[in-house]
């Protein structure tokens, strides 16, 4: 089975994974895969699995049976750090910044996975590969904050640093867990502008990033995890959307209809029955 | 339950003292009352001043040799201490002595040190410094080590999954996240190390415990008030100082 | 009405103080910083800087004799580690440090007690009820001093000065532990009331509590725990210091220690040596206890 949906344009390609967890946020057997340069959507009540999708797609956990591979790699195979890195990135809920140090070095600690021990300390004083800071924010439109201590920035800003530091980690995949949720709505298309600015226009295209891009550009995909339909459909190209830990669907974001988003959101008390790993319906 | 047993430990203390014996001087009410005299006015000349200031200068210098020696021995013993590298059984091993190492060094008042030290190296200014310097790493060590393992988790986590080690997760999150309490902490040790380094004059090194060692034998109370008074603006000074830098670094 | 001029140039002031504020810190950084170099270069330079001690063989090879009279090695007699009578004898005098860093502990305690609440500047501010008063400030300006200047002052410099007035033993050397110790505990404490939730203090005050009330419903149950907590932790402090005052006020371990210091008695010096580590470890085991025991009784 994982021999047939392995095109050559294939990235992401997710073989039967689950996972269970004692009450929320368990995931059933899922299959799904996603070509180079798409950006996912990914929709669902709160519990549905959406981040244990996401954080199973990262590396961060792994899961109880099935496998993901990213690129043709197995994650389960790379260690975490330096190999992973270079394939996932992913974005937190809250930006997770280090508030007392400057957006430069809070965007550089990006690149502590490609850097030697020595590397990263003699960086604290004398920043290495500023330039790729430099493109990143400029990209973002603060590039003049750089040297401003994190803690001094507004939440959007800190948000677009966050950002940034996703853009110098270089990885194929971009994960976002709830971008957006937290935004007042035209800081959202802001925000979700540049995210998928990223994967159409990979910074790898632009002069700073060259580090992996070969002739034939090598494809980026964003999955990040939102609730909004209109929002969906303008960014996105594919919509995945969960309930209770299955696939409930996964269309174009085009075909995405506002009845889809509610079958998908109705809390239909009698479905809403503990899943059981590895139980199908 | 617990306000008993304090009572009982202050009768015990209280009922343990062998209070037969006279507890003052046959002289002592009157040199009470010429020591609390002789502060209207203390000694104010000039000539004084200028040996009081000497003597705080001094002082001063040993503090500050002594705390920077601290933390210096204090720093790396802390990280250690702390567990965030100890990744391997071995590291975590490792972890456990240098806690040990920490507790020891902490266990002996530094004047104790110095008193030892004097008789294992002879009498010197390092031999004073070192007997400051590594109570005070052992006291630094643990609470650097405390400091360094409180920063806020989220960040860490988000900077491990972007494949940062151990070390850079250390350098680019626990360190500048715990930097304002590290120096916070320290710099209120430096304050101690002054009155540390005041009271080795009882090894024989200069400044003002030296000076107010001196005017006491020659009872010289008025000189001694001056030179207490020299201490007391020097810690509160410090003191001053260090709030100050405190508030900066919280805004 | 705020017009908006005023609010700019409020965020103005506040955007220069915060420029201020940075350079204050690193203004004081390089400050530190060259003081360091001063004070090393003062030392290193001055006499008896030892430096030359650190690379001589003749230091190091001192330091290993004193090492081995310590353990009694070269002795033909037994070290006084090994003899239960000696034992016993320095356990007596281990007892009575431990009484006298009870008692200096009380004593701080006790007066830091009596002096902490007019200590506060929100409790002399009338902030917690109360009314404000010329002599209310007064106490709170000589409380404090009093706390600095006790502070300030190292135990052992307080017992040089109290062996004039009082007779040498237990006791002069508990008071000059206790009068540091006050000025630690009664600073720390009238902070703690300082920084107290002023919340649950307006809300009572607006049912109309009296200062009496005041001080028992909201001051002390907030502030009560954590002087206890204080008082603990510097407990920890003064039995590591009874020997350093004992030196000077000769009662307890510390006269010993330097009796034996000076007559080369060197095994009888460590059995003091392990007695006040054995005095240091029970008093910090013990002080974790009784700090467990006031979190959950």
């Amino acid at each position: 089975m994982s021999e047939s949906i392995e095109t050559n344009d294939c990235l992401v390609a997710v073989d039967s994974i689950s996972k269970s967890y004692p009450r929320v946020d368990a995931l059933a057997p899922l299959t799904l895969t996603i070509q180079k340069g798409e950006r996912v959507a990914l929709a669902g009540p709160s519990g549905s699995g959406k981040t244990t999708l996401l954080y199973l797609l990262a590396g961060m956990i792994q899961p109880d049976s099935g496998q993901v591979k990213i690129d043709g790699k197995s994650l389960s195979d790379l260690k975490p750090g330096k190999e992973l890195a270079r394939l996932v990135a992913i974005m937190h809920q809250s930006n997770d910044l280090v508030p007392q140090l400057s957006v430069l070095h809070n965007v550089l600690a990006g690149r502590l996975s490609q850097w030697s021990l020595f590397r990263s300390l003699i960086s604290l004083v004398w920043p290495k590969e500023r330039h790729l800071a430099e493109a990143a924010l400029a990209r973002l439109g603060i590039a003049d904050k750089i040297l401003e201590r994190t803690s001094k920035l507004s939440g959007g800003e800190q948000q677009r640093v966050a950002i940034a530091r996703l853009m110098v980690q270089s990885s194929r995949v971009i994960l976002a867990d709830e971008p957006v949720s937290s935004l007042d709505p035209s800081r959202a298309q802001h925000i979700l502008g540049l995210l998928t600015g990223l994967v159409a226009s990979p910074p790898g295209s632009s002069s700073a990033f060259s580090s992996d891009s070969g002739p034939d550009s090598p494809g980026m995909v964003l999955v990040a995890s939102l609730h909004s339909p209109d929002l969906i459909r303008k960014y996105f190209s594919k919509v995945i959307g969960l309930r209770q830990g299955r696939l409930q669907f996964d269309m174009p974001a085009s075909d995405l209809s506002d009845s889809d988003l509610e079958s998908l959101y109705n809390l239909d008390e009698d479905a809403r029955q503990p899943l059981i790993a590895g139980g199908g319906r | 339950m617990l306000s008993l047993l304090l009572l009982g430990a202050i009768v015990w203390s209280l009922a343990s003292i062998n209070w037969r014996g006279p507890i003052g001087h046959a002289g002592g009410g009157a040199a009470l009352f010429d020591f609390v005299q002789a502060l209207f006015p203390p000694e104010l000349s000039a000539e004084f001043l200028l040996v009081g200031l000497l003597a705080t200068w001094q002082t001063v210098t040993f503090a500050v040799a002594s705390i920077t020696l601290a933390v210096l021995i204090g720093f790396p013993l802390g990280v250690m201490a702390s567990g965030t590298l100890a990744g391997s059984p071995r590291g975590k091993a490792a972890m456990v002595l240098v806690r040990l190492l920490l507790a020891s060094l902490r266990s002996v008042h530094e004047l104790v040190w110095a008193v030892l030290f004097v008789a294992a190296f002879g009498f010197s200014s390092l031999t004073a410094i070192l007997a400051i310097a590594l109570p005070y790493a052992g006291i630094l060590g643990r609470v650097y080590a405390e400091r360094l393992n409180d920063a806020p988790e989220r960040p860490l986590i988000a900077l491990r999954t972007g494949g940062a080690s151990p070390v850079g997760v250390l350098l680019y999150g626990r360190l500048p996240m715990a930097f304002p309490d590290l120096l916070s902490y320290s710099f209120y040790r430096f304050e101690c190390t002054i009155r540390a380094a005041a009271i080795m004059s009882f090894i024989g090194i200069r400044g003002l415990g030296f000076e107010i060692q001196l005017s006491l034998q020659d009872l010289m109370f008025g000189q001694v008030w001056t030179l207490m008074l020299f201490l007391v603006g020097l810690v509160v000074l410090v003191d001053l100082w260090s709030s100050k830098i405190r508030r900066s670094l919280a805004s | 009405m705020i017009r908006p001029g005023a609010i700019v140039t409020a965020y103005r002031a506040r955007r220069r103080s915060r420029r201020r504020s940075i350079t204050f810190a690193r203004a004081s950084a390089y400050g530190f910083l060259v003081l360091v170099a001063i004070s090393w270069g003062y030392i290193l330079l001055g006499a008896d800087s030892g430096l030359a001690d650190v690379v001589s063989s003749q230091t190091w090879s001192n330091a290993g004799r004193f090492l081995r009279q310590l353990f009694g090695l070269d002795l033909d007699i037994m070290p006084a580690y090994l003899q239960l009578d000696q034992w016993a004898e320095k356990g007596k005098l281990a007892y009575h440090t431990l009484a006298m860093s009870v008692l200096a502990i009380s004593i701080a305690g006790f007066g830091a007690l009596l002096t902490f609440v007019p200590g506060a500047r929100n409790v002399s501010d009338g902030d917690l009820g109360g009314t404000p008063s010329r002599t209310g400030r007064a106490i709170f300006f000589f409380i404090r001093l009093t706390f600095a200047f006790t502070r300030a002052v190292p135990e052992l410099v307080w017992a040089l000065i109290i062996v004039f007035f009082l007779s040498p033993g237990v006791v002069p050397g508990a008071l000059a532990l206790a009068l540091h110790n006050y000025g630690v505990l009664g600073k720390l404490s009238s902070e703690a009331v300082e920084n107290m939730d002023p919340a649950p203090a307006r809300a009572i005050r607006s049912a109309g509590a009296s200062d009496f009330q005041m001080l028992s419903y909201v001051v002390l149950p907030q502030v009560l725990p954590q002087l206890l907590t204080y008082l603990l932790y510097r407990w920890e402090v003064v039995i590591r210091t009874t020997v350093v005052v004992g030196f000077v006020s000769a009662g307890g371990l510390g006269r010993e220690f330097r009796l034996s210091l000076s007559f080369f008695h060197y095994t009888e010096l460590a059995l003091i040596i392990l007695w006040y580590l054995i005095l240091v470890i029970g008093v910090d085991l013990a002080s974790a206890w009784l700090r467990r025991l006031a979190r959950f009784g």
